[in-house]
């Protein structure tokens, strides 16, 4: 009987501390499956139809063309979590872009128009965001074009603590399938532009800056963006 | 002596600058597909050495027979060997030969205006975008200016070579492309209008420039055989193809039929008129050639009217004048238009313009302020050449559709594609003999037969009957192979037949149209084995 006690005493006692854990924690929301976190309130431009070839099919490493009403992709991240990239400064790989200013990436204009779209040279090249300090990072928003028939090809978004790239460099995502931008061969799906960009979640990840590789489309050779939105709260 | 070596020298140091500004970076424009077929044909003759006048496409034989010499010169052991700079070297060399043509025409037009005429060819953004592309335009407004040229000489001295050297021109004109035709209307239609201009104004020719007075009918009987010889030779493919001669005539109706309109190239009249003026496309720069417009409407006037312009305007002005007018004309009116046909009539233009900035010129009193007024146009000549430098030699916009001059034009995405396949052939036992099938309906997959030239177990689909024409096999029957190139449309027909496993990409071809690239599933993973190791940062 006593045996009996002491086990249930100990097996109360565990799934209270479980509970404790749980609820409490800062790894309470990862624990309760994402509890915690709220969908991100993402303002997506207009939606363009897209005429696309028929019978185009998905494959192993290109996403097909969405169909015409599908919903927006959603973005948890914690309460209070901004677009901490809005308005800070921006640098790139080609310091005079065929038209538009690095400022455009972040100002906050994404309706894609020809005014809004900042335009790089061609082959490889990066852009990149300087969040001026650490931040938690819980995902990446970008808008290569207006929606359009054509997938970038390489799109690669990395973070880091330095802006060289050198110290603590993690890869959020590489479409790059057979590792012709030489950044290691990715396991993301190359996608078509439309309104609602590229939704890239991440899991809090500590970071000052963050950098997107694209090496021209199948539409040119020329590298394109609209905006881009870095969603997360200062570093703790 | 003296007096004519400065211009002479002048002339040549024009023609580098042209050279300087159609030479380099020959290959850095991916081929257009009007310019691969070219190349394959002139490829089949090189390697084959057949050649089949077609009266329904591809034009003349002129180009493919030209390209010989450049490839026998380039070492190139076959088709395989040779490359897209030894195609585009022939355009160049009928581009510059434009220029080394003009001296011919110098005591016409005038040497300050004969010089001008000179730079504007050399540094027209069509001119020199159109002469780096391997197609029947540059080599068909060559031999025109050849033809206006030798027959202008002729008229002045009476000589038999003049007269052969003209007719032959026409010949190779013939021999070159079917819209030949417009010239000659315009031709007839200009040299009609200026002696009924010079009667009307009871203007005489000057002494010794009675064209009809020296014409000999020993002459013209001499020189129409020469042009025979000339037609039937290449149309015949050199004796072995004789219904050839009968289809040189026969294509006019082909063609007549297709510049009728209802088609994807139909524009309206002013489209040519349009793109010289002024062209921006969105934010992208604009692009003019109205300072060529604006020289050669100067230019108009001067070779009609006698004025301060042109005092003593010489007969080749009216005829210059109205040929330019006439064939600008002729070609707006055809519904049927490409960006490069308009190369026909920016020759004359050019000219006309020689002669407008030349009279503009002698227009100003004194030496230092003609001086001045040189000065000043150099501004807007310059900005010319670098138009003409952005369109063809800045790798920006060689292909990009912000480019006025780029039509239809394959994507740099295309070039992946004879890339993948070296990549897949270096890792395969059996190399570039490979087995590469490619099915695209409507043969909507030029340039690849240019690019994959070098992979000998190439196949297209669909396959034609030859005498119909119509489609007797969309897909192979086994359509498996190491490398498929398919258009996304069959890929309901394709895939349920595919037996293999693939991994897939997805290439551009020309904006908006996309290609799928299958690759033989045990290729690819071989490949990705040798690439798995990234680059150091």
């Amino acid at each position: 009987m006593l045996r009996f006690c002491v086990l249930a005493a100990a097996l109360a006692g565990a799934v209270a501390a479980c509970l404790v854990c749980t609820t409490t924690g800062p790894w309470a929301a990862e624990a309760r499956g994402g509890q915690g976190l709220v969908p991100v309130k993402l303002d997506f431009p207009k939606a363009i139809p897209i005429p696309s070839p028929k019978n185009f099919r998905p494959n192993e490493h290109q996403e097909p063309p969405p169909p015409a009403d599908a919903r927006p992709p959603q973005l948890l991240a914690p309460d209070g979590a901004t677009n901490i990239a809005l308005k800070k400064p921006v640098t790139s790989s080609d310091d005079s872009p065929i038209h538009g200013e690095h400022a455009q990436l972040t100002d906050g204009d994404k309706r894609g128009t020809e005014d809004t779209v900042l335009e790089l040279g061609p082959g490889r090249q990066w852009v990149q965001i300087d969040l001026k300090g650490k931040h938690n990072i819980h995902g990446v928003v970008v808008w290569h074009f207006r929606p359009a028939l054509r997938y970038y090809h390489d799109v690669v978004v990395q973070v880091a603590d330095d802006p060289d790239f050198i110290a603590n460099v993690r890869t959020l995502f590489n479409s790059d399938y057979d590792n012709s931008s030489g950044l290691g061969i990715g396991k993301d799906r190359e996608y078509m532009e439309t309104h609602h960009g590229r939704v890239i979640p991440c899991k809090d990840i500590a970071a000052a800056y963050v950098r997107l590789y694209s090496r021209g489309s199948t539409e040119n050779d020329m590298n394109h963006y609209v905006e881009v939105e870095v969603y997360g709260t200062p570093a703790r | 002596m003296t007096r004519r070596i400065v211009p002479i020298a002048a002339l040549f140091a024009v023609a580098a600058g042209a050279l300087a500004l159609r030479l380099p970076r020959l290959a850095l424009r991916p081929m257009h597909g009007d310019e691969a077929v070219e190349a394959f044909k002139t490829g089949v003759l090189y390697d084959e050495g057949f050649y089949r006048y077609d009266p329904h496409e591809y034009h003349g034989p002129s180009l493919h027979y030209a390209t010989l010499p450049f490839l026998w010169l380039s070492g190139a052991g076959s088709f395989a060997e040779s490359s897209e700079v030894t195609f585009r070297l022939v355009d160049v060399a009928f581009g510059v030969g434009l220029i080394l043509l003009l001296p011919l025409l110098a005591d016409g037009l005038g040497w300050p205006a004969t010089l001008a005429a000179a730079l504007l060819t050399a540094i027209s953004p069509a001119m020199v975008f159109y002469n780096r592309y391997y197609i029947h335009e540059t080599p068909l407004v060559f031999f025109t200016l050849a033809a206006i040229a030798t027959a202008w000489r002729y008229t002045r001295c009476g000589k038999l070579v003049w007269a052969i050297l003209a007719a032959v021109s026409l010949a190779l004109m013939h021999a070159t492309k079917e819209t030949c035709i417009l010239a000659f209307a315009a031709m007839a239609l200009a040299l009609a209008a200026s002696v009924g201009w010079r009667w009307l104004w009871g203007m005489r020719p000057p002494e010794g420039s009675n064209a009809f007075g020296r014409l000999r009918w020993t002459h013209l009987a001499i020189a129409l055989a020469a042009a025979l010889a000339v037609s039937v030779l290449l149309f015949s493919s050199f004796f072995t193809n004789w219904r050839g001669l009968l289809d040189s005539i026969l294509t006019f109706a082909n063609y007549l039929r297709r510049s009728g309109g209802a088609g994807m190239h139909d524009k309206p009249w002013n489209y040519y008129l349009k793109l010289l003026d002024h062209f921006q496309y969105g934010r992208g720069p604009v692009w003019s050639e109205t300072l060529i417009l604006a020289f050669a409407a100067v230019g108009f006037v001067a070779a009609l009217w006698p004025s301060p312009l042109a005092p003593r305007p010489s007969p080749l002005l009216p005829f210059l004048a109205f040929y330019t007018l006439f064939l600008t004309a002729l070609y707006s009116a055809v519904p049927y238009k490409t960006p490069w046909c308009m190369l026909s009539f920016l020759n004359g233009l050019c000219l006309l313009a020689g002669v407008g900035a030349a009279a503009l010129v002698r227009l100003v009193p004194t030496h230092l302020l003609k001086g001045v007024a040189l000065a000043a146009l150099a501004v807007p000549t310059w900005q010319l050449a670098v138009q003409a430098y952005r369109a063809s030699l800045d790798r920006r916009w060689v292909c990009d559709t912000r480019n006025p001059l780029v039509y239809a034009h394959t994507v740099f995405d295309l070039l992946e594609i004879p890339r993948r396949a070296e990549q897949l052939a270096a890792l395969h036992p059996l190399g570039r003999q490979m087995v590469i099938k490619i099915i695209a309906p409507g043969r909507d997959y030029w340039p690849l037969p240019f690019y994959l030239r070098r992979f000998p177990n190439c196949g297209y689909w669909p396959k034609e009957d030859p005498r119909t024409g119509g489609v007797v096999e969309l897909i192979p029957s086994d359509p498996d192979a190491d490398l498929i190139i398919a258009s996304p449309d069959v890929a309901d027909q394709l895939e349920p037949k595919l037996r293999a496993a693939y991994f897939t990409e997805i290439r551009g071809l020309r904006p908006g149209v996309l290609l799928s690239v299958y690759i033989r599933r045990e290729l690819w993973d071989a490949f990705i084995r040798a690439q798995s190791r990234p680059a150091a940062p």
